[in-house]
C-alpha cells in the first residue's frame, strides 16, 4: 500500500505528545528530541493521525491536487523521524472541509542528553543525575 | 512484546522481596516529608549507604499519611527472574508490570531493583550502591514521583518560594537562575519550597505547591550566614550540594502552599515581559519536567498541560534578583 493509500498514528509509547490551545507538543522519548506544531501544522498533523487515508485527507481539503503532494512529503519527513507509523485499520471518523496553510515542524535537541539520560541506571555514580555514567 | 507469564512472575517475586525485606529491615532511619506525605525509612544495614538525614525532612507532627520504604542490599536467597530487554523501557521502567500492580524500574546487570506496591504504596531499593553526595535524596526520585502521580499530583521542574502563605514558581531551564532568584527571596524573607523540583496539586480551588528536597546545589559554595549549613563538593558536577536542614532558611515543613503566580526564567526570549501563550508554557515547562519522571511521562506531559491550561506563566526578562524579588513579592500581594 502507498503513503498516499495508507493511515498513520502516533508513534506511542515512544513519541508522546500533548495538544494546547491549538499547538502541538511532541516528545520522542527515545531520541529525547521534542517538536512544536504551532496552528496551522498542528492541524494537518491531527489531519494525518486522523486515522484516514491521506487520499481522503487531501479530498476533503479545499484544494486537493496541490495538497496530496505535500501530505506525502510531510508524512514522509514524520515517518522518517519516527514521530508516527502506519496503522493496520481504518478509522471512522469525519473530516471536514479544510484549508492548507503550510506546515512548520520545529526541533529541540536542548533537553536531548537529559531526555535520553535514565536518571537511575545511566547517572554517574559519583555525580548524579543529569550526569552520564562515563 | 511483554511476555505475561514472565511479567506476573516478576511481580510475584516483588512480592516476595517485599515480604523479605519487611522481615530484613530493623535499622530505622527515620520518618521524612516527601511532598504531600511521610516515607518511613528502614534498612537492612547499617552503613553510609542510608540516605544522610540533611538530604530529608524530619516529618513532625504533620497529620499526613505515611508510607513505608524499605532499603535491602541483597535479596540473599531471593534471585529475580528479570523482564527481558524487551520489556524493560526508557530508564528501565518495566512498563507493563502496572497491570500487575507494580511501578519498577530495574538494572539487572548491576542487581539494582526500586519498586512500589501500587496497593499499598510500599517501596523496596535493592542493591544500591555507596550514595554519592546528590544521592543521598535523588535516589528517591523514583519513589517521590510514584507516589505524586498514585496521589493525582506531580512534581514539576521549578524552584518555588512563599511569603504570608502564597506561593510563586519559577520556571526555566537549567542555568536559568531559578537556584539564584530562589536563594535570593530565601535569604530575604520568603519561605523555601524547592530550587528545581516542586510537588504541585491541582484542584478545583487552584494549584498548590510542597516541599519535596531541602537541598540547593550551586556552581560554587556560598558563605553567606544564612548557608552555613552542612555542604559537599560535587567534582564530577562542579556543583556544591547544601542541605539547609540546620540553616536559617526557612522552609515549609508540613503544608500544601496556594500558589499565586508562575513565572518562567529564560535568556532565549527576548527581553520583553509578557506571558506565554499554552503551548509556548507547555512547550517551555512540559518536556524538562517529564524528563524526570521515569515511565510515565505521558501522564506527567498531561498534568503539565492541565496546569499550563489553568494557570498563565509570565516571562521575566533578566533583572537584578532584588527587582526580580520585588516582582514577586508585588504578584503574591496581588499588585500585578
Amino acid at each position: 500500500m502507498s503513503t498516499l493509500e495508507s493511515a498513520f498514528k502516533v508513534d506511542e509509547p515512544g513519541v508522546i505528545f500533548e495538544e494546547s490551545d491549538g499547538d502541538i507538543v511532541l516528545v520522542d522519548l527515545r531520541s529525547g528530541k521534542y517538536y512544536r506544531l504551532e496552528g496551522a501544522s498542528s492541524t494537518v498533523f491531527l489531519l494525518i493521525v486522523s486515522g484516514q487515508s491521506l487520499n481522503h485527507v487531501a479530498s476533503q481539503c479545499k484544494s486537493p491536487d496541490l495538497v496530496i503532494h505535500e501530505l506525502g512529503s510531510i508524512t514522509r519527513d514524520l515517518l522518517e523521524r519516527q514521530l508516527i507509523c502506519p496503522r493496520d485499520t481504518f478509522e471512522t471518523v469525519t473530516i471536514d472541509p479544510w484549508n492548507f496553510r503550510g506546515f512548520t515542524l520545529e526541533v529541540f535537541e536542548d533537553l536531548q542528553e537529559i531526555l535520553k539520560l535514565d536518571p537511575i541506571h545511566e547517572s554517574d555514580p559519583e555525580s548524579g543525575w543529569p550526569n552520564r555514567r562515563t | 512484546m511483554a511476555e505475561p507469564e514472565n511479567l506476573a512472575g516478576f511481580a510475584d517475586q516483588l512480592t516476595a522481596l517485599l515480604g523479605h525485606a519487611k522481615s530484613k529491615c530493623t535499622v530505622e532511619v527515620g520518618r521524612f516529608q516527601f511532598g504531600k506525605r511521610n516515607l518511613t525509612i528502614s534498612a537492612s544495614f547499617d552503613s553510609e549507604t542510608i540516605p544522610r538525614r540533611g538530604a530529608l525532612i524530619a516529618a513532625g507532627n504533620n497529620e499526613w499519611d505515611d508510607y513505608p520504604l524499605y532499603l535491602v542490599n541483597s535479596p540473599g536467597s531471593l534471585p529475580l527472574d528479570w523482564p527481558t530487554n524487551g520489556e524493560v523501557g526508557a530508564y528501565g521502567f518495566v512498563r507493563d508490570l502496572q497491570q500487575w500492580g507494580w511501578l519498577a524500574t530495574v538494572e539487572p546487570g548491576s542487581g539494582v531493583v526500586i519498586a512500589m506496591h501500587l496497593a499499598s504504596r510500599e517501596a523496596v531499593c535493592m542493591g544500591l550502591r555507596n550514595l554519592a553526595p546528590r544521592h543521598h535524596a535523588e535516589f528517591l526520585r523514583g519513589i517521590a514521583h510514584w507516589h505524586a502521580i498514585a496521589a493525582g499530583n506531580f512534581l514539576a521542574h521549578c524552584g518555588s518560594v512563599s511569603k504570608n502563605g502564597r506561593a510563586v514558581l519559577i520556571f526555566g531551564r537549567g542555568g536559568s537562575g531559578k537556584t539564584s532568584l530562589v536563594l535570593h527571596c530565601a535569604q530575604t524573607g520568603w519561605r523555601f519550597l524547592g530550587d528545581n523540583v516542586v510537588e504541585i496539586q491541582l484542584n478545583s480551588d487552584g494549584m498548590s505547591a510542597a516541599l519535596v528536597y531541602p537541598t540547593v546545589k550551586l556552581r560554587q559554595p556560598l558563605h553567606t550566614s544564612a548557608l552555613k549549613t552542612p555542604q559537599e563538593w560535587d567534582a564530577e558536577n562542579h556543583k556544591s550540594i547544601h542541605f539547609l536542614g540546620g540553616s536559617e532558611i526557612a522552609m515549609h515543613p508540613a503544608e500544601m502552599v496556594p500558589v499565586a503566580y508562575c513565572a518562567l526564567l529564560s535568556q532565549d526570549l527576548g527581553t520583553v515581559r509578557r506571558h506565554l501563550s499554552q503551548g509556548e508554557a507547555l512547550l517551555m515547562t512540559g518536556p524538562d519536567t517529564i524528563a524526570q519522571f521515569p515511565g510515565l511521562e505521558s501522564e506527567v506531559l498531561g498534568k503539565v498541560k492541565e496546569m499550563t491550561s489553568d494557570f498563565l506563566i509570565e516571562f521575566l526578562p533578566r533583572a537584578p534578583l532584588g527587582q526580580l524579588e520585588q516582582e514577586l513579592a508585588l504578584a503574591v500581594k496581588g499588585r500585578r
